[in-house]
Order: structure tokens, then sequence, then C-alpha cells
């Protein structure tokens, strides 16, 4: 225990990851994960590009298959990755289902939707989901404020 | 994480069980639609044996009466290991009641069933899982050989289920809950004991060592520490006739819970009462009690029962209990003959 905790610490010391933003809650690396696979998604719905249906469908479904993995640790483990795997389940299958109905642009547009939405979360480092139903998931509630994007 | 410490997150468990296993089919329902659109545009050939793997472990509509005969096995496991976990219920005495032995009844019953359904007839399998069993040992002593018969029982009901011999695990079921039900309520064996016992006699030395062996360990426990308090206070009572001519003849065992509150109020209230008294011994016990013993002699002009009461009165609940000895007529022990000394070594 106390090896794999100083290993912990060493990596957050090497790399300054921030693996938990602690009383703010959320778990950044997800959620960097999360812009990066919607940008992802978002790059090959582009219509330009010439990507096919099934390209977009084959990363729709690991990107969701993602999202679920993402959730299940959130729920058993009780990892504050459960708003990456929120997002990352509709998120994809809606690009996927606005690709199959040939709204290319729109699925593009809500790519970005989905991808400022992440971004605004990284950056105000509170999640969406707790806030809409406000839900204080922080050990220490009295501590726990939403920054806004000025502070 | 306890329970008690924790009743809200203990509460949210099951809800959290139920979504992550629905994310988990979803999960599978997605790798299935994944795999089948990579094999239409790629070639998987090289990959078969996985292919295959995913494709037979994700069909469920392929599989749905394996499934289904599963999930019918596993239920009827269930349903016939309660009666089997009911009876042990009410026929364990308290002291002896496992709760824990319960739900491993069950528990088993149906694990068995899984473990048999896997291994079918297959002889590999089956010596498999004698090396995993062997290789995990559950190394768990029984209060009760008779809690082992449970846990037998509820082995068999589950192979039965898992060969799908469902008539057998039923009467299984039926007829070991019904035999353990009648031994526990004409009490078999301790039936036969007391007859056994009433027809040699009351006089009878088996008798009698069949009586002292009913007796528990606790009370021959507590008549090992009375019997040792008996000594000890002789040994006092010699000690103290040595200086004075007039012997000790009673004596007083208080438990207190405050030792020198205790102390100062029966000093104060033997002084009140007369009679030359002096603590011989304290005994301390957990949590800061201590048991305070007294030898003197009672005063004429007074009597046990009142002493007792007086040593009662204005206690403020430090002293828990007080009881009164007598050591009239009490014998030293005869000291030790050269041949009983061999004998002890």
């Amino acid at each position: 225990m106390s090896e794999t905790s100083s290993v912990v610490e060493f990596a957050k010391a090497k790399f300054e990851v921030p693996i938990n933003v602690g009383i703010r809650g959320g778990d950044l690396p997800t959620r960097y994960f999360a812009a990066a696979a919607l940008f992802a998604l978002t790059f090959t719905a582009f219509p330009p590009l010439g990507f096919t249906y099934s390209t977009v469908k084959i990363l729709a479904l690991l990107i969701g298959m993602s999202g679920t993995v993402l959730l299940m640790c959130g729920l058993v483990f009780a990892q504050k990755t459960h708003y990456a795997g929120l997002l990352l389940i509709p998120a994809p299958f809606v690009i996927l289902a606005l690709v199959a109905w040939r709204i290319t642009w729109l699925a593009v547009l809500m790519g970005l939707v989905f991808i400022s939405m992440v971004t605004f979360n990284i950056v105000t480092k509170r999640c969406g989901v707790n806030r809409l139903f406000g839900i204080v998931s922080s050990e220490n509630p009295a501590a726990c404020e939403t920054p806004s994007l000025s502070s | 994480m306890n329970e008690a410490t924790n009743p809200g997150k203990a509460a949210q468990q099951p809800s959290r069980v139920v979504v992550y296993y629905v994310l988990l089919f979803f999960f599978i329902f997605l790798a299935s639609q994944l795999l089948g659109e990579l094999s239409t545009h790629y070639n998987l050939a090289r990959f078969a044996k996985i292919s295959q793997l995913i494709q037979s472990a994700f069909d469920y509509w392929k599989n749905f009466d394996e499934v289904m005969t599963t999930l019918f096995a596993l239920l009827l496991a269930f349903i016939f290991a309660l009666p089997v976990a009911w009876i042990y219920t009410i026929s364990k005495a308290e002291e002896e009641y496992d709760p824990s032995l319960v739900q491993t009844i069950v528990v088993l019953t149906m694990v068995v069933t899984g473990v048999m359904i896997v291994v079918g007839t297959e002889l590999a399998r089956a010596f498999g899982l004698v090396g995993v069993v062997a290789a995990v040992r559950f190394r768990n002593t029984l209060k009760d050989t008779k809690d082992a018969v449970y846990v037998f029982i509820a082995v068999a009901i589950g192979m039965a289920c898992g060969f799908g011999v469902y008539h057998i695990a039923v009467w299984l079921s039926v007829a070991m809950s019904l035999t353990m039900y009648l031994l526990w309520r004409f009490k078999f064996g301790q039936a036969m004991r007391e007859g056994a016992a009433a027809f040699m006699g009351k006089s009878s030395k088996k008798a009698v060592q069949w009586a002292y062996e009913q007796t528990s360990a606790t009370t021959q426990e507590r008549v090992a520490q009375a019997f040792e308090r008996q000594m000890r206070l002789r040994q006092w009572t010699d000690m103290s006739s040595e200086k004075d001519k007039k012997k000790p003849n009673a004596a007083f065992i208080i438990a207190a819970s405050d030792v020198a509150a205790a102390q100062n109020h029966i000093d104060k209230a033997l002084a009140q009462a007369g009679g030359k008294w002096q603590l011989a011994n304290v005994q301390s016990q957990a949590e800061g009690k201590a048991v305070l013993e007294y030898i003197g002699r009672v005063p004429k002009e007074t009597t046990p029962a009142a002493l007792l009461d007086t040593l009662r009165a204005n206690t403020a609940g430090f002293i828990h209990g007080v009881e009164y000895l007598s050591l009239k007529g009490m014998k030293s022990p005869k000291p030790k003959t050269n041949e009983n000394a061999e004998d002890d070594d």
C-alpha cells in the first residue's frame, strides 16, 4: 500500500499531473480524455475530410465503450470519473445518429457543443451534473464553492 | 465499511451495483456491435478464435436456452436451500447460532449449482475443479458438527440442481429439512442420553459424571473462582488468628467501580458498626472495576444483615454488590504428606 502511494506521489511530483482536484470535485485526466475523444470524433465527422460512416461508427463505439467503463469505475470504485462517463456515453451516439441521418454539419456542431461543455468543465473544475442537481460530492462541502470563469 | 457506521452509504450500494450491471450489459452490446462492424470491413481471420469467443459470449439470443437454464437452476437452488436455512435458524441454540452460516447455506447451494453447470459431464473440467479447490483452501472451524452437515446438505442440493436433476434436489431439500427438524424437535441424542442416565439411577457414578459434563464451562469457572476465594480468605484468617486471639469469622466481598471511594465508604461503615476489620485483598477487573475483600468479626450486638444494609447505604453508584461470607467452620487445608507431594509431581 505504501509502495503504491509512493509511486503515485513520485508520478505526481515528476509529471505534475493533477490526479484529482479534491474539494472542487472531478478527475481532470478523464476530462482531458473526454475532450480529446470528442474532438477526434468531431474531426472524423467533419464532411470535407471524407471519412466514411463506418469509421465514425467504429470510433463512436470505442468512445461509448470507454465512457461506459469510466462510469462503471465511478460507480463501483468511487472514483470521480462519472462526469467523463456521463458525457462520453450519449455524446458519440448523438453525433453518430446525425451522421447516419446525413445531417453531418449538425453533427459537427453538436460535437463542438460537447467539446465546449467539457472544456468549460475543465476550466471551472465543477461537475455540471452535480451543479444541475445541487449535489455536493466533496468531502468538505463548506470549502466547495463553484469558481467562475473569471476567477 | 461498517454498515453501522455509515448506513447511508450501505443503502446506496445496491442501486449502484444494479446500475453497474446495466452498464456492463450495455458495454457488452457495444463490444458486439464493434466486432460486427469491424468484421464487415476487415479480415479477422487471424483473430478467428477471439472473434468466435466474443461472438459466442455476447450473443445472448444464440445461448438464450443455456442462460435461462442456468438462471432457472440457480432460482431452484435458492428455493430449495431456503427451508434448510430456515430449519437451521429455528433449531440452533441462541449461543451457537451463526447468522453467516444461514447465508452460507443459501449461497453455497447456488455456487455449487453454478460450478456443476460449468463442469457438466467433462472429466477435464472436473479435474480442473479439483485442482482449483485444492489450491484455494477454506480453513474455517465450525462451532458445531451439525453445522458441517448443513453445509453438506447445501452442497448436495447444489450438485443436484447443477446437474438438472431437480426432482432429486427437491426431495433432498424436503427430506433433509424434515430430518433435521425432527431430530431437533424430539431432542434425539439428548433424550436418549437422559433416558440412559435415568435408567442407571441417581447414585450411579456414570450419571453423576454425565451431570458434571452437562455443567457449562462458565459454571465450572465460577466454582473454581469461589473455591479459590475461600482458600485465600482461609489463609488470611489463619494469619490473623496467629496475631490475635479471636479469629475472623466473616468476610465481605464488595464489587466496586471506584475503588478509592468504595474503600473510604466501607472503612467508615465498618468502623461505625464496630469490630475489627481489615482489607484482605483487592482484585482489579476490566473497565476500572475491582473486588474488595474484607475479613473480620461481626460484633455480637449487630447482625450480618444489618451490616450489609449499612454497607449498601449511600454508595452513590460506586458499589455494585456486597456479599457476606461466613468463615465459621472453615478448616485449614491439611498439610501435604510426602506421598501426596510425590503424586503431584
